[in-house]
């Protein structure tokens, strides 16, 4: 697995060793701050190498 | 679940299987990640050789390049092999290549596409928080660099497309973020599709709605007079209704101008267009006794449309008539002489003109009322419409524009809203109207038309053929034929080959973006229709079936 990051229009930049956890983060992010949705696959097509 | 093969090509080329990283990087041997990248964006097509060179060395001679190409693809065929691709992604063929799929492969520019379009479906659905998913995967797909190192006219086609979504993800962005109250989030993405591309109406509009939103009226209105100067300077424009009616709205201008109305607020108000009930009034006194205006039933670019009661016959008929500010540069004669050729149309699918004049200044014609709807909420429906009724449309259709194209008579605006459905017949409105009011005016409207989106708008952005938008002069029935196709693009699949962007964007996408397949957005197309579909909306008049006859003769 490769790390891998997403970073959010707020600024806000994701980091995980590995896609679940990144999927985690960011869908725990998007509910917390912004109080969005976001589906696995919708993560996992905005993840670039960290 | 197995996951998809991943192919990232923004950013640089990167493979993903099942999570893992397969390739990141580009290939060593020259054009080979180029080669890879084509084959995977048409994969599934068979493209020979002289194509393939087109795009890997434009610059030479398919004959030079002809062994340059043979030795990429048999290197990466081996690079494949080597990464334990080869059973995933079958490149065959000697002098036509072929790139075969075994896999689910997920690209991620085709999901950009995808994802802009669903985005934008959302918020026309009226359902922002669905679109803040597919709008985010635009967002982060577009803004990455396209190859990056890569050079070349595909390249460079596939950078602007990728620019274009960038635009429209930042548009829907804003929109999402102006919904979800996050006003700075909504400024940053209204400001950053501005710098993208300064003349966008829309994203002006989400600026100053934001700004307003925050309470700072200061920088809503420096928002505006931004917009305006842009325009000036640029196009020699102002901006549009819709603009000024949102600035006005967003710093309460409309409430103050009412009460200023009123007499009972003296505040200054900013100038803006002719209301709907000055238009109506004017009208009616200027028409007497003849017709009587019951309501107004809606307008485009140009023109707003009543419903009255012929006093004489007794019966509805519908009045179309020019908005004052169109009206201005208006020669009645020419008016005139236009309307009296349109007149002639008689045809069965074909609305007729009743009667046409100009009182007061003011020109107007009549047309019978339809009862039925338009297309549009056919399309708004959601639900597929049955092909069967969608051919027979498209013959109606058809059939009322070979009649015209036989008087020499070209429509210029066919789309969902011009198209109404009458018991079981499709019967075409507003027929020949555009070019006769283009005429009267006696000025190069539909020039005006490119340079400032829906503003004075002769043609709609997401109907109009590549050589409408260039106004070039050169325009004949073929324009109608794309048009149509557009039309029946979207009454298969649901929607425009190119979505609903805004109107700059809907240009570009005409003269620059190939349209997806119609069997790829709906399988049950039957071919010889998708063919025909496909053919109508190519950007060349000289690919497009070169008369309507030609369509109807496929249609049956």
């Amino acid at each position: 697995m490769a790390a891998k990051k997403v970073t959010c229009d707020c600024g806000k930049t994701m980091r995980e060793p590995d896609d679940e956890k990144l999927i985690s983060t960011v869908q725990k992010h998007a509910k917390d701050v912004h109080n969005m949705t976001l589906t696995r696959e919708q993560i996992l097509a905005m993840a670039e190498p960290a | 679940m197995r996951q998809p093969l991943r192919v990232y090509l923004t950013g640089g080329l990167r493979i993903e299987t099942e999570g893992s990283l397969v390739r990141q990087g580009s290939f060593s041997f020259p054009f080979a990640t180029l080669a890879l990248a084509y084959f995977i964006c048409e994969r599934g097509r068979p493209i020979p050789a002289a194509e393939l060179a087109g795009i890997l060395r434009p610059d030479e001679s398919p004959q030079a390049a002809g062994a340059d190409i043979r030795v990429i693809t048999q290197k990466l065929r081996r690079a494949l092999g080597r990464l334990g691709l080869g059973s995933d992604l079958r490149l065959s063929g000697v002098d036509i290549y072929e790139l075969e799929s075994t896999s689910d492969l997920w690209v991620d520019v085709e999901a950009a596409a995808d994802a802009i379009h669903d985005a934008e479906g959302e918020l026309r659905a009226g359902r922002p928080a669905g679109a803040f998913g597919p709008s985010a995967i635009a967002h982060h797909i577009a803004r990455r660099p396209f190859l990056p190192g890569e050079r070349g006219p595909w390249v460079e086609s596939q950078r602007d497309r990728l620019r274009g979504i960038l635009v429209r993800a930042l548009e829907c962005r804003g929109e999402v973020y102006l919904w979800n109250r996050e006003m700075p989030l909504a400024v940053e993405a209204a400001k950053e599709a501005i710098a993208l591309e300064p003349f966008r109406e829309t994203a002006h509009q989400t600026l100053i709605r934001a700004h307003a939103a925050l309470g700072n009226a200061a920088e809503a209105k420096r928002a505006f007079t931004r917009c305006r100067e842009l325009l000036a300077r640029g196009l020699s424009m102002s901006p549009s209704a819709e603009t000024q009616r949102v600035y006005r709205s967003a710093l309460g201008i409309e409430r103050r101008n009412a009460r200023t109305r009123r007499g009972t607020d003296s505040t200054p108000t900013m100038d803006g267009p002719h209301t709907g009930t000055d238009l109506k009034t004017d009208l009616q006194r200027l028409l007497r006794d003849s017709y009587h205006i019951e309501r107004e039933l809606g307008g485009g670019g140009m023109s707003r449309v009543f419903l009255a009661v012929d006093q004489a016959l007794g019966r509805q008929v519908v009045i179309k008539t020019l908005r004052p500010d169109s009206a201005a540069s208006f020669s009645a004669e020419r008016f005139a002489r236009e309307v009296r050729l349109v007149a002639k149309l008689q045809q069965a699918n074909i609305v007729p003109l009743l009667s046409a004049a100009v009182v007061g200044g003011i020109p107007y014609y009549t047309m019978p009322f339809v009862s039925g709807a338009s297309l549009r909420p056919l399309l708004s429906e959601g639900a597929p419409v049955p092909i069967p009724r969608v051919i027979s449309i498209l013959r109606d259709v058809a059939r009322a524009l070979a009649f015209a194209h036989e008087h020499g008579i070209v429509h210029r605006d066919i789309k969902p809203e011009n198209v109404l459905i009458s018991g079981a017949t499709a019967v075409v409105t507003d027929f020949g109207i555009a070019k006769a009011i283009e005429r009267a005016q006696g000025t190069a409207v539909e020039t005006r038309m490119t340079l400032t989106g829906a503003h004075a708008c002769i043609g709609t952005p997401a109907y109009m053929a590549p050589e409408q938008i260039a106004a070039n002069g050169a325009i004949d029935h073929r324009a109608d034929i794309y048009s149509y196709g557009i039309v029946a693009y979207e009454l298969l699949t649901g929607r425009p080959p190119f979505g609903d962007p805004g109107a700059q964007a809907a240009f570009g996408a005409h003269l620059l973006e190939r349209p997806r397949d119609v069997r790829d957005v709906r399988m049950d197309t039957p071919p010889a229709l998708a063919d025909l579909v496909m053919r109508c909306v190519e950007k060349d008049p000289a690919s497009r079936p070169q008369t309507i006859e030609e369509v109807l003769a496929v249609l049956g």
